[in-house]
């Protein structure tokens, strides 16, 4: 076995491999719902679905992955503890994992035979005195070591800062490559908050002066500049220096100046100063004494009128750039902050000052801290998010404001670290394959990127030829609908011979097409049930979706009839459930197209069925809701489902009667049906019977554009549920 | 009683719960399973994250058990059977309690991981929300009892449960223990389909089987608490004191399963939002209603 953990077998050992080999927690790629289109029950296999690989024994595979699914379980797989093993249902030619230690057809009884054999194989083989090591580049990484104030201060063993002598801290690289790619725990762990963005300005620590656009070492001492953040190059060059003398020169002249300049000016929002105390209108926060921006008829002397008209400026531009905000005003915050302590502990090191308390601060700024200390720490843990700490100077503490410099803003208005974390494309809330980068800040989304193309087979490549052929290829198009695109080529090609068709044929297409859409709507409920938690719901609708897979004839599909009528009800009662969903993941025409149940949660009555007379000789009307969320988006999939079944019922056969296999001789064809997602075109380019160019247009790829819009601004939780409610199919996503 | 025997009592009750856990999920009895399950466990390697925290990584599972077994001390299966019978029993379990959020906050933390990590400060937001609905409502017990003894708490029920006496204040603290021990719908911090198992995914081996045991004993914990404070705890007729314990203990198990199968995941902000501007007002009605019960019954 492949995956054995090493150690010589003995009878403790056999005695435990024998006993766990009874219960087999599997982690599914590419997820649960497309074994169960696929008509597989996993359960009653006997083995447990899991939704981490750490939990996970077995790994199983199915059909044949992507290559960039194949790259993601290769991760999942290296993350799994051993004794470890990979189970393959259909045909299976891996490349980055070993071959699995198993393979089972795709049938139910092909997937217990299998499942005996792979618990024979482990109780067997789950110790062995020799093994192989498995790894991925993914996560081979190599570790160097850095210092937390001088970013430039990097070595490959342990040790401690030749400046400042602080113990250097290790951080992780992959080998090669200049940037860590998220890598790691999970599906990933968190990964560097926001790049430094256009602007980087390099600067020596020790000369503040030298600024530069790009790396080098210092024309002074020879140094290596450290990047920075700051759009105002001229306003940087004089932060760090003006910083000191504000330090040196308010410091002494505090006892002299009076307080007729007094002004006060918000922790957090420096661009709000009053000449009273009060509250931030921003945030709320009391405001604090602002002692340095007096009056420039101030006696204090021409240094401090220097900082004075310098603070000033800052200020100013600071107005204007409010994300720019950064190093220079809460340099401003910090000199102002700290030259009253720096008065009172008679203390004149920059360095020290920084990580104290002020006591007459107490009520504004050892909140920050508190709240800071967030940002703070979430940038230790991500632990390669190197802050730029080179304006700092000679080190020591840093005080929060410090820490924060050049951290984004969040809505509340407090900086924090940001964290960019890969969810998919093996996450087990969202469909296996979609692939999203979201950047949190704390629990909140703030970014929200899809990756398409993950789920990329590349069929398009393999649908040239006999246009006869084509509805076989489509079938498997989407694996979460099966057979839903035969019948898009089917009508295609039917559109282009021009013939008439029999009655028979056509309701078999009705029929056909309606099992695809509600064995998609099931499973998409199932999978959704999931990611609520809400484990009624993903088992009913799970064994619903199984059962209509399986179902052999009409008269066990109008079995099913009554189990679906009481999914309806009891979401429909669960009152609990309509407020989690309700408000969540709102759409509008305003975001993008939308097209299916999006855009009839939408209330609007786009439905290709409804212009079709095969439909409207049914009395076939679209069902629509006008909440445009995702409670509205259930309801609607979920009268579809009945819809279906109802319409499977009426034109009694749910079987594709094979397509006109007469010659064609149209140049193109053309058809455009309703799918369990939405509207889908294909267009092919026809030579003598041949189809050329295909091209399919699937509602997914115009959806895959919603989700930003669904995420930003959501807290976690509500984003993933926002995202999972536009059923988005990475399998759609194949051009 | 000794402590071996506690122990022992304990690890059936955790083992039974994992069989009701079972039923409830798939909906068979499986008697084996759980034994299997962590067979399966202590064959597998338990592996550490890259770069953890490793003093907070290793410290969690033990801590989430030390703090749910130490809550079991004081709840009395019978008259005579306690650990240790302290006058402030009531107060302590809430206080001993308090260890879950920082054992799961830990957990979050120590494994460097981001869904870990959220799920572990989600967890500090749900302590704020759950722990007054602790406290509140055992006042109301102890105002009945006169007392913060467990034992005597139990006695205090002979006329009437305290679940009918103070029905309020009953729903409450189920509702709160349910949050407490992170059940569904509660069931912030290791949301599987969400967070990917959060403040438990990253533990594997050894430790994930210590961080199961002690999440089945924290159940029965807080199980036996509701029995002890609200259902009369050894109280009721022919079955032996003990017997009636366990029954009603697992009874209340099953019940919070059952429950939490037909619900959704709460949302943080629902959950704060509702047992700050709900919970509270009720508990303190709860309180006031007690209060006067005594008045007009003394």
């Amino acid at each position: 076995m492949t995956g054995a953990r090493t150690g010589q077998p003995n009878w403790l050992r056999r005695l435990l491999a024998r006993a766990s080999a009874r219960s087999l927690a599997v982690f599914v790629v590419p997820d649960a719902g497309v074994a169960r289109a696929a008509g597989l029950d996993l359960l009653s296999a006997g083995l447990r679905i899991v939704t981490t690989p750490r939990h996970a024994r077995v790994l199983l595979l199915v059909g044949q992955v992507s290559d960039d699914l194949e790259r993601a379980a290769a991760v999942v797989y290296a993350q799994m503890p051993r004794p470890r093993s990979i189970l393959g249902v259909g045909e299976q030619e891996t490349h980055r994992l070993p071959a699995p230690d198993v393979t089972a057809p795709f049938s139910q009884a092909g997937l217990e035979a299998a499942v005996a054999d792979l618990r024979q194989l482990l109780a067997e083989g789950a110790f062995s005195p020799d093994t192989a090591d498995f790894d991925v580049d993914a996560v081979r990484t190599e570790t160097e070591y850095v210092c937390p104030m001088h970013p430039e201060v990097v070595q490959s063993e342990p040790g401690s800062c030749p400046i400042c002598g602080m113990d250097l801290v290790p951080r992780e690289v992959a080998p090669g490559t200049e940037r860590h790619e998220p890598t790691g725990t999970g599906h990933g762990m968190m990964a560097h908050g926001p790049e430094a963005a256009a602007g980087t300005e390099y600067t020596c620590p020790m000369h503040p002066e030298i600024v530069q656009s790009e790396p080098g070492s210092c024309p002074i001492c020879g140094m290596t500049l450290t990047p920075r953040q700051d759009t105002h190059a001229e306003q940087d060059e004089h932060t760090t220096s003006r910083l000191e003398a504000s330090h040196h020169t308010d410091h002494g002249m505090r006892e002299g100046s009076d307080t007729d300049g007094q002004t006060y000016s918000c922790p957090m929002h420096p661009e709000i100063v009053r000449s009273e105390p009060g509250s931030c209108p921003i945030c709320g926060m009391r405001l604090v004494p602002q002692q340095d921006v007096v009056k420039e008829s101030d006696p204090a002397g021409p240094a401090m009128d220097q900082t004075d008209s310098d603070h000033a400026h800052h200020r100013v531009t600071h107005a204007h750039h409010d994300h720019v905000i950064a190093s220079s005003t809460s340099h401003v915050e910090l000199a102002s902050v700290d030259e009253r302590h720096t008065h009172t502990m008679g203390n004149d090191e920059p360095s020290t000052e920084h990580g104290i308390h002020h006591p007459d601060d107490s009520h504004g700024m050892d909140h920050n801290s508190a709240e800071m200390e967030h940002g703070g720490h979430a940038m230790g843990h991500g632990d390669h998010a190197m802050m730029d700490h080179s304006s700092h100077g000679g080190g020591g503490f840093m005080s929060m404001v410090a820490m924060t410099q050049g951290l984004p803003r969040s809505s509340d208005g407090l900086p924090m670290e940001w964290a960019e974390a890969p969810f998919g494309p093996l996450f087990p809330g969202l469909p296996g394959g979609l692939m999203l980068t979201l950047t949190l800040d704390g629990d909140t989304v703030a970014d929200a990127q899809a990756l398409p193309g993950t789920a990329r087979r590349d069929l398009a490549a393999t649908w040239p030829g006999d246009v006869h052929t084509l509805p076989a290829r489509f079938a498997s198009l989407d694996l979460l609908a099966p057979d839903a695109y035969a019948v898009l080529a089917w009508q295609a090609i039917q559109g282009s011979t021009g013939r008439v068709l029999d009655e028979e044929a056509q309701r078999g297409r009705v029929g056909a097409l309606e099992r695809a859409r509600a064995i998609s709507h099931l499973g998409w409920l199932a999978a959704f049930g999931g990611l609520l938690g809400y484990q009624w719901l993903e088992s009913e609708a799970g064994t619903l979706q199984l059962s209509l897979v399986r179902a052999a004839n009409v008269s066990a599909v109008a079995t099913m009839r009554e189990g679906v009528q009481r999914l309806i009800e009891r979401t429909d009662r669960n009152r609990m459930l309509r407020r989690r969903l309700a408000g969540i993941g709102v759409v509008t025409p305003a975001a993008g197209d939308l097209t299916g149940p999006v855009a009839r949660a939408d209330g609007q009555h786009i439905d290709s069925r409804a212009g079709d007379p095969a439909y409207q000789q049914l009395g076939f009307h679209p069902i629509t809701r006008s909440g445009s969320d995702a409670l509205a988006r259930m309801e609607v999939r979920l009268g579809e489902i009945l819809q279906s079944l109802d319409l499977i019922h009426s034109v009694n056969t749910f079987t594709l009667v094979a397509s006109d296999s007469g010659p064609i001789d149209a140049p193109a064809m053309m058809a455009t049906l309703e799918m369990p997602r939405g509207q889908a075109t294909v267009h092919a380019a026809l030579e003598s019977g041949t189809a050329q160019a295909v091209h399919v247009m699937t509602p997914s790829t115009a959806h895959l554009g919603l989700i930003p819009h669904v995420a930003v601004g959501a807290e976690l939780a509500d984003a993933l549920v926002g995202i999972a409610s536009l059923d988005i199919s990475p399998w759609e996503i194949d051009q | 009683m000794t402590v071996a025997l506690f122990i022992g009592m304990l690890l059936v009750g955790a083992y039974t719960v994992a069989v009701i856990e079972r039923w409830t999920v798939i909906g068979r009895f499986e008697p084996v399973a759980p034994l299997s399950a962590a067979a399966g466990l202590m064959a597998r390697e338990s592996l550490v994250p890259r770069r953890p925290d490793r003093i907070l990584f290793e410290a969690a599972p033990p801590l989430l058990l030390v703090a749910a077994t130490l809550a079991a001390t004081v709840l009395p299966l019978a008259p005579g059977a306690i650990v240790t019978d302290l006058a402030t029993g009531a107060l302590y379990v809430n206080a001993v309690l308090a260890y879950v959020m920082v054992a799961l906050v830990m957990a979050g933390w120590g494994p460097n991981g981001a869904y870990a990590m959220v799920a572990g400060w989600r967890f500090l937001g749900q302590l704020v929300a759950y722990s007054m609905l602790i406290v509140m409502p055992i006042v109301g017990v102890g105002m009945r009892a006169e007392s913060l003894s467990n034992i005597d708490v139990v006695r205090s029920q002979a006329p009437l449960w305290n679940a009918l006496y103070q029905p309020i204040g009953f729903v409450l603290f189920v509702l709160a223990a349910m949050a407490l021990a992170f059940l569904p719908p509660f069931d912030l911090p290791t949301a599987p389909g969400e967070l990917a198992g959060g403040v438990s995914g990253e533990y594997t081996g050894a430790r994930l089987a210590i961080f199961r045991l002690a999440r089945l004993i924290l159940v029965v914990t807080v199980a036996l608490a509701i029995t002890v404070f609200y259902l009369g705890g050894w109280l009721g007729p022919v079955l032996p004191d003990w017997v009636w314990s366990a029954v009603k203990t697992l009874a209340v198990t099953a019940a919070m399963f059952v429950a939490g199968r037909q619900l959704p995941r709460i949302r943080e902000a629902d959950l704060l939002a509702w047992s700050w501007k709900l919970g509270i007002p009720l508990a303190l009605a709860n309180i006031a209603w007690v209060g006067i019960v005594l008045l007009v019954v003394a």
